[in-house]
């Protein structure tokens, strides 16, 4: 979760996480029909995007946003048809303070934003910048940071020194998917951007709770465990 | 793209009958990079596309099979697993892994090594080894005495881990035509309880003191069928429920659909389904077609907001945002789960697609730790008069007996 005018560099970072494994490669190869984005194609997407009017104007108004997803626009198959030469990407940009997804559609060939939708109650998959500042609320949390602890202790036989001693992926959380784990301010997830975490010791022993962290509100607002 | 789907839409027009015309390659909607073009020992070859995408994983596009000596046939345009739904016997945990959590970016895709793939081909995706590549001997494909035609694949498969599980998606595209879909699960368990109560109710005793939690894990494939092009393709249920109360006589009863439509298994009818297309006929005058035999093992029917549990097996009309089976993106009036978009438009002569639901009930035991041996849900989509006769028979040599 970066601020709006730090996406740029949170997303600097995802990219360098795909560079080390070789990107460069990829950078030469021309892309064309179904191929996924070259690394190339999504920084030249994010920037265009980051440029648009309309995506700086609601970005501007709210303090937090983040990067979700940079890929290829699912096109129509009569659209693929018609223009063969069509590459286009998809940039979406979650806005917390609004709880609102943007989608600007890129079209690389033409050096143009084609369209930009604002949606609300779509949550795509977390990024990386999401889950760990997930574990950090979650650890922070006066309820669920203890509970998260005792069950390290539980289950390694060690004491939680610092939140790296943890290995966590973070799921999107939806109340309306299930409603039994969403009680009180969990009810928001869905409408809010919320996350619910898979948790491991480094050495890969299973930490048996589910923290449910609300990234909108900036909050933990739940967790589940084995315990009804 | 234009160009293959052009150059089918051409061949079902004037080549209906000519099953074994001189076909040229259909032209890759795709570089060199994202393609797969392989021969079999048969003499058969599949080519298609294939692409990461962030939730999806791998997804195959312009799937088309050749047979010796044919004309190749595009059989899917599109691929793809279209869900992993995972809710847990003691509604502990509901998880929607593909769209929640995702199966192909960077931190979810297993970066595959040598050793993942032996005697095969590992291809990269910006540089990061993603899909493995292999052929391998299947058996027979026919044993009739003294003759054998001996079998071959092609494979490919991928991994992506959530949470504590590695998914493997692997797709086998067989030397008579046949696709075969599997999705495994190994890796470790990911929820237990220390509460008898609990676990003997919900769960299996593991080691001491601890129980796993059984749970389900619903596959969702999207199945994007355009035989032989997109247009004319035609979705039809097969069954066979006895004549009458003797129980002594079953009769075919095939039902074409006119809308889209939400079906469930049926197997003591042996319920089946196939796509067929309404222009295109084998050099025999039967109409091309590919048939889904459903997996009726375990089915899972969910609670009310889980609407999408409710069939196995749902035909809809080609729409570019319907995507998921469940928690679809809400985006351009687009509708959340595959059971909505059933919604009353004509699948008479339109570009259909099919989802499929696989389900398997895991119940933990001993042998899953310290880490299981991967699970397998499998199921086959095969010719069904694609061909006037078995595309092999003629084959390898080995049949002595024509
Ligand atoms: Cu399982």
């Amino acid at each position: 979760m970066g601020t709006s005018t730090g996406n740029a560099v949170l997303w600097r970072g995802l990219l360098g996480a795909a560079a080390l494994l070789g990107a460069s490669e990829a950078w030469a190869a021309a892309r064309t029909g179904y191929d996924p984005l070259s690394t190339d194609e999504q920084s030249l997407a994010l920037k265009m995007a980051l440029a648009d009017a309309r995506i700086t104007g609601p970005q501007g108004q709210s303090k937090r946003s983040e990067v979700l997803m940079v890929e290829r626009h699912q096109e129509d198959k009569a659209a693929f048809v018609a223009t063969p030469t069509l590459r286009r990407a998809d940039v979406y940009i979650y806005l917390y303070d609004s709880d609102r997804l943007l989608q600007a559609v890129v079209n690389l060939p033409k050096n143009a934003v084609d369209s930009v939708i604002t949606a609300q109650k779509v949550q795509l998959p977390p990024t990386e910048t999401e889950g760990s500042a997930s574990l950090t609320l979650a650890l922070g949390d006066s309820k669920l940071g203890p509970q998260i602890r005792d069950e390290y202790f539980r289950s390694t036989g060690r004491k939680l020194t610092s939140a790296s001693d943890l290995v966590s992926d973070a799921l999107v959380f939806r109340s309306d998917a299930h409603p039994g784990a969403a009680g009180g301010a969990a009810r928001d997830c869905g409408l809010h951007r919320c996350t619910q975490l898979l948790l491991t010791s480094r050495d890969g022993i299973l930490v048996n709770v589910l923290p449910i962290v609300d990234l909108s509100r900036g909050a933990a607002v739940g967790m589940t465990s084995f315990a009804p | 793209m234009a160009k293959i789907l052009r150059r089918f839409a051409f061949s079902a027009l004037l080549l209906p009958w000519m099953h074994t015309a001189q076909a040229a390659n259909p032209s890759p909607a795709c570089s060199v990079d994202y393609q797969v073009n392989v021969k079999l020992a048969n003499g058969s070859s599949w080519s298609m596309c294939w692409e990461v995408r962030w939730r999806e994983g791998i997804v195959f596009h312009d799937v088309t099979y050749t047979a010796p000596g044919a004309s190749p046939l595009l059989i899917l345009a599109q691929m793809n697993p279209a869900q992993i739904h995972v809710p847990y016997d003691d509604n502990g945990a509901r998880y929607h892994d593909e769209t929640d959590y995702g199966l192909g970016a960077t931190k979810d895709m297993a970066t595959l090594a040598a050793d993942d793939c032996p005697n095969g081909k590992l291809l990269s995706s910006n540089g990061k080894a993603v899909l493995c590549q292999q052929t391998r001997a299947t058996g027979y494909d026919v044993k009739y005495y003294t003759q054998a035609i001996q079998g071959q694949a092609l494979y490919l498969f991928s991994v992506s881990h959530v949470g504590e599980y590695n998914y493997i998606f692997e797709y086998g595209f067989h030397g008579d035509g046949s696709l075969e879909f599997a999705a495994g699960a190994s890796g470790h368990l990911q929820r237990f309880t220390p509460i008898p109560g609990r676990g003997e109710k919900y769960g299996w005793p593991l080691g001491q003191m601890k129980y796993g939690i059984s749970h389900v894990h619903n596959f969702y494939w999207r199945l994007d069928f355009d035989l032989g092009g997109a247009d004319n393709d035609a979705f039809e249920e097969l069954q066979f429920p006895p004549e009458d109360s003797s129980q002594e006589t079953r009769v075919l009863q095939a039902q074409e659909f006119g809308t889209e439509t939400a079906r469930t298994v049926k197997p003591d009818d042996f319920r089946s389904w196939r796509v067929k297309d309404k222009a295109i006929t084998n050099s025999d005058g039967h109409a091309i077609s590919y048939h889904l035999e459903a997996d009726p093992a375990h089915l899972f029917h969910g609670p009310e907001y889980e609407p999408f549990t409710q069939s196995e097996v749902y035909a809809t009309t080609y729409k570019p945002c319907e995507n998921f089976a469940s928690h679809n993106p809400t985006i351009n009036g687009c509708a959340d789960n595959v059971s909505a978009f059933v919604n009353g438009e004509s699948l008479s002569r339109a570009d259909l697609v099919v989802w499929y639901g696989q389900a398997f009930h895991h119940l933990p035991r001993d042998e899953d730790e310290p880490m299981m041996d991967t699970h397998w849900s499998r199921y086959f989509v095969r010719p069904q008069d694609a061909n006037a006769e078995n595309p092999l028979g003629d084959s390898a040599g080995h049949d002595q007996g024509h």
